[in-house]
């Protein structure tokens, strides 16, 4: 399909990470049909694999990266290693995010931290390494696709959600800190949005489908023109901002 | 003097649309108890003098005043009655607002009449009767105007668009009087209701939702009103300007999802 001139990502390199919720590729896919060469990180050669074969499916090229990341000596590197394998940092997307839905009383210290870890703190982590070569180029765009949880409670969810809304006011205090520098930091949150959902009729037997204004889940693949707006120079006076992309939910009593 | 003094109400006197029934007739309630004098507006005399009544057997002064909050003239001429009778007024409540008037159209059978009664009644109320008395209350220097706002000012309301619309204008006209009215000494706050069945609630199709949806796990009680009122009215909340004050039972913190959902899922 060709991509409009506003809407392209010609000569951007950018790099995302990958988590098992099979999103990644959808994403990454996208960046890549807008113009983008991409880097791949994940713990899950898997799924880090996959995303990187959907890259190169719309002709571009990809690096990949399997790691752990829990510190910054090993988002620079990896930082450092898209640099080098594909020119450049022009973009990065936070898109790894884990899960977990667990009642407050059953869930253990390591449950806490774990959550907190795997989405604020590596959020914090892999943006600071993509900072540096972004702000001493004096450009570049972050977007961290999260949860409306980061807006609204739900049962079950309290580090999950605690985690979101830390990413959300990171995203806002990043855009100030980061805003002369040419760097720009968004927030895609997303409502009830899987991959692959099941058909429409299956799906409204679901009481939480039956109170979506829209009656159905998103598709991964809904969020892929917003995140190459993100993504791009034409969005240079969007910052700090959390767009949702969510079926009506955040407008619902 | 103890922290609670700041409460008192002895020698303020107040204003409220809409303090005949409801939710207004709590708010009069706990300020009558809490020391102030009470000049009631509403459309129907009979409601607004019995709740006069009430305020005066609490030892305080009260006046009914029939009021359509709509006409500017018979709002102007409210504030008017009020001053000469009693030279001061402390605070200002826009507690009038209507549901809706009839069953629950869709949006292509509203009328422009029904949309512009809608309209008028639950959000250019407050802004008349703000007009009338804001200029009194820079000429002294202090004064204290709350919005009735809802939880539908934030949220989108099922075929309910009058109220939906004009409380969300009441929720940010509350916002452009604190930052414009703060250097007058006047504060502007808004009280957000969730569900409270009253007679204004009951009186029409609106169906509340049960209180299982409502994440403590029942509607608001009437009462439970009374003290906010009287917080927002006294010296205790001189500091606060601008803001919200939200008594739903928790339903704006969630909306994601039915209250109670919440799906297990372990650490991937």
């Amino acid at each position: 399909m060709p991509v409009p001139n506003e809407w392209t990502l010609e000569g951007k390199v950018a790099l995302i990470t990958a988590d098992t919720r099979g999103w990644a590729p959808v994403l990454a896919g996208a960046l890549a049909e807008a113009g983008a060469d991409v880097a791949v990180a994940g713990s899950s050669a898997e799924h880090v694999e996959s995303t990187a074969a959907a890259v190169r499916a719309q002709g571009r090229k990809a690096a990949t990266i399997v790691g752990e990341f829990s510190g910054y000596t090993e988002t620079d590197a990896a930082v450092n290693q898209a640099v080098s394998e594909l020119g450049g940092l022009d973009i990065l997307v936070n898109a790894s995010l884990l899960e977990l839905g667990k009642p407050t009383l059953d869930t253990t210290e390591f449950e806490w931290s774990t959550v907190m870890d795997a989405n604020a703190g590596a959020t914090f982590r892999w943006s600071r390494s993509a900072g540096r070569v972004m702000t001493e180029q004096g450009s570049g765009h972050i977007v961290n696709i999260i949860s409306e949880m980061a807006e609204r409670g739900l049962t079950n969810h309290v580090p999950f959600s605690a985690s979101q809304a830390a990413i959300q006011q990171m995203t806002r205090s990043l855009s100030l800190e980061w805003g002369t520098a040419g760097v720009r930091i968004n927030c895609i949150a997303t409502g009830w949005v899987e991959l692959n959902p099941p058909p429409l009729e299956e799906q409204q037997k679901e009481l939480l489908v039956r109170y979506l204004p829209l009656r159905r889940k998103g598709t991964p693949e809904e969020l892929a023109t917003l995140l190459i707006y993100l993504s791009g120079d034409f969005s240079d006076f969007t910052t700090g901002q959390t767009i949702y992309v969510d079926g009506g939910a955040m407008a619902h009593a | 003097m103890g922290v609670l003094d700041a409460l008192n109400l002895d020698g303020m006197n107040v204003v409220i649309t809409g303090g005949g029934t409801g939710l207004g007739l709590e708010m009069v309630r706990g300020m009558a108890e809490a020391g102030a004098n009470i000049a009631i507006a509403g459309r129907r005399q009979g409601p607004i003098d019995e709740a006069a009544d009430m305020v005066k057997s609490h030892g305080r002064k009260s006046m009914a005043i029939s009021t359509d909050v709509t006409d500017t003239a018979a709002v102007n001429s409210l504030f008017e009655t009020v001053l000469a009778e009693w030279g001061d007024v402390h605070v200002l409540f826009n507690n009038a607002g209507i549901v809706r008037e009839t069953g629950r159209p869709p949006l292509w059978e509203i009328t422009d009449e029904s949309w512009r009664i809608g309209i008028e009644t639950n959000l250019s109320s407050a802004f008349y009767c703000a007009r009338a008395i804001s200029k009194h209350m820079a000429d002294r220097g202090s004064g204290k105007i709350v919005n009735v706002a809802s939880g539908f000012g934030f949220r989108g309301g099922r075929d309910n668009y009058m109220y939906t619309a004009g409380k969300g204008g009441v929720v940010n006209v509350t916002r452009a009087m604190a930052v414009s009215l703060g250097r007058y000494g006047i504060t502007c706050n808004a009280i957000v209701p969730g569900f409270f069945p009253t007679e204004a609630t009951n009186a029409t199709s609106m169906s509340l939702p049960r209180g299982d949806l409502i994440p403590i796990g029942r509607t608001g009680f009437p009462k439970e009103f009374g003290p906010v009122a009287v917080w927002l009215a006294s010296a205790a909340s001189d500091y606060m300007t601008g803001e919200m004050f939200i008594v739903d039972g928790g339903g704006l913190a969630g909306g994601m999802a039915p209250t109670g959902y919440g799906p297990i899922t372990e650490l991937a």
